[in-house]
């Protein structure tokens, strides 16, 4: 069962995730949870898990929404391994060590995805600032809040 | 040591990774979008996403059975019908402006009307960086690559990439769209370019071409890839432009695309130089 949770759970983020951008494509901006799965594998299976992840869950995001296949995906690679590798040294394991890292890894992703875009001589979207931070925000506080969930029903 | 060479393994494979989705990306670049791979990605996730559409659509009849309201089916089949109906009678409203203008000159042209398949909304990710939707029509359809999707307002982009079940749209928003487009009123032509955020750029009008604030840009039919006469967006500001001579004009979409949900893909563009080679 355990080994059915980890597919389940991108399953679900992936399912949660369209079904409300269909409905409501204004407040999908506030988070993405796919990409909380990666940072959520990488702090509790450790770099390589973080990269794989995040370089699978990018290519499917980039089949669905991206304009180039491969932004998304290297930028949540990158994001998955750091993540991964700063919990490895550093002890991250209260609700405001995980809002920063959830934060930090949000905000990182996004404007690697930008960067990369830049690099690749595509024009990057003009992403507002405030949409930026108001994702960076949303995604911090829901995946404290159901990374804590998660955290309680592993210690039952 | 033995651990150094374990913990160096994971920066190996980023490595490898980084490198790979690097050569992925210079590989669109210099040959074109992957087609195919991105159909593939489609394909894998095309039971997601039908499955969702397909719970939301049994959830909605349930409740309609048991309240006694219509039908979301029917609802849904009549929108589509409403959305074709829409888009056919812009296209005959200009065509019948611009008949006025030059029956004179080329005499009496065929109206054919556009072959179109309805379509559905399953996501939309219009505040991503990348402007994109996604629909509940593909290959089985018809649907190919690079054909025109409109709704009642106007122009929404056009296909990217189609697996049997599902599309890819790329919206007009998106920064790497663009549709030939022409004023309405002056008649000047240009291109329309997304920004990627939520108005769009008019490029290549010289500072003598007459556009104002307000006025309503159509399709032109010139790019081969929407056919003309549909509405697209108005002017809401004109600058006068500078050392280029060309002038710096920004525009807002006619389609809202926050709130899509019923889309026509235009099975082809009916261009205009195909019913002039038909006319006598």
């Amino acid at each position: 069962m355990s080994r059915l949770k980890g597919p389940m759970l991108l399953l679900l983020a992936f399912v949660v995730q369209l079904s409300l951008s269909a409905a409501w494509p204004a407040w999908v901006v506030f988070f993405d949870l796919p990409l909380l799965v990666v940072i959520y594998y990488a702090m509790h299976r450790g770099p390589a898990v973080g990269l794989a992840l995040g370089g699978a869950v990018g290519l499917l995001q980039d089949g669905l929404t991206g304009s180039l296949l491969g932004v998304g995906a290297l930028s949540r690679s990158v994001v998955g391994y750091l993540t991964g590798t700063a919990v490895m040294r550093f002890v991250l394991s209260g609700p405001l060590a995980r809002l920063l890292v959830v934060g930090s890894a949000t905000l990182a992703t996004r404007l690697f995805e930008i960067f990369t875009l830049a690099v690749m001589g595509r024009t990057p979207s003009a992403l507002p600032a405030s949409e930026l931070l108001a994702g960076v925000a949303g995604n911090a506080l829901l995946g404290t809040i159901l990374f804590s969930m998660l955290q309680r029903e592993r210690a039952v | 040591m033995k651990q150094q060479s374990h913990e160096g393994r994971p920066g190996i494979l980023l490595t490898v990774v980084a490198v790979a989705l690097l050569a992925l990306m210079a590989g669109q670049i210099r040959f074109g979008p992957w087609v195919r791979t991105e159909g593939a990605i489609l394909r894998l996730l095309s039971p997601v996403l039908t499955g969702i559409d397909t719970a939301i659509r049994w959830s909605a009849e349930g409740i309609g059975y048991v309240t006694g309201g219509a039908s979301p089916a029917r609802v849904r089949e009549l929108e589509r019908e409403v959305a074709r109906l829409e888009v056919e009678r812009q296209r005959l409203e200009e065509q019948g402006l611009e008949n006025g203008r030059l029956r004179a000159l080329l005499g009496l042209r065929q109206s054919l009307p556009i072959p179109s398949v309805g379509a559905s909304v399953l996501s939309n990710s219009v505040r991503g960086l990348g402007k994109t939707c996604i629909i509940d029509r593909g290959s089985s359809s018809g649907l190919e690559p690079g054909m025109s999707v409109v709704n009642t307002q106007g122009v929404v982009g056009r296909l990217l990439s189609v697996a049997p079940g599902i599309s890819k749209v790329q919206l007009l928003t998106d920064a790497s769209s663009g549709v030939a487009v022409l004023d309405q009123r002056s008649r000047v032509q240009g291109v329309l370019t997304g920004r990627g955020d939520r108005v769009l750029e008019l490029r290549y009008v010289s500072t003598l071409d007459d556009v104002r604030p307000m006025d309503l840009l159509l399709t032109s039919g010139l790019d081969g890839i929407y056919p003309r006469g549909l509405p697209v967006g108005v002017v809401a500001e004109a600058g006068q432009g500078g050392a280029d001579l060309q002038r710096s004009i920004t525009v807002v979409p006619r389609v809202e695309f926050d709130r899509l949900e019923e889309l026509l893909v235009l099975l082809r563009s009916d261009l205009p130089l195909d019913r002039e080679e038909a006319a006598p």
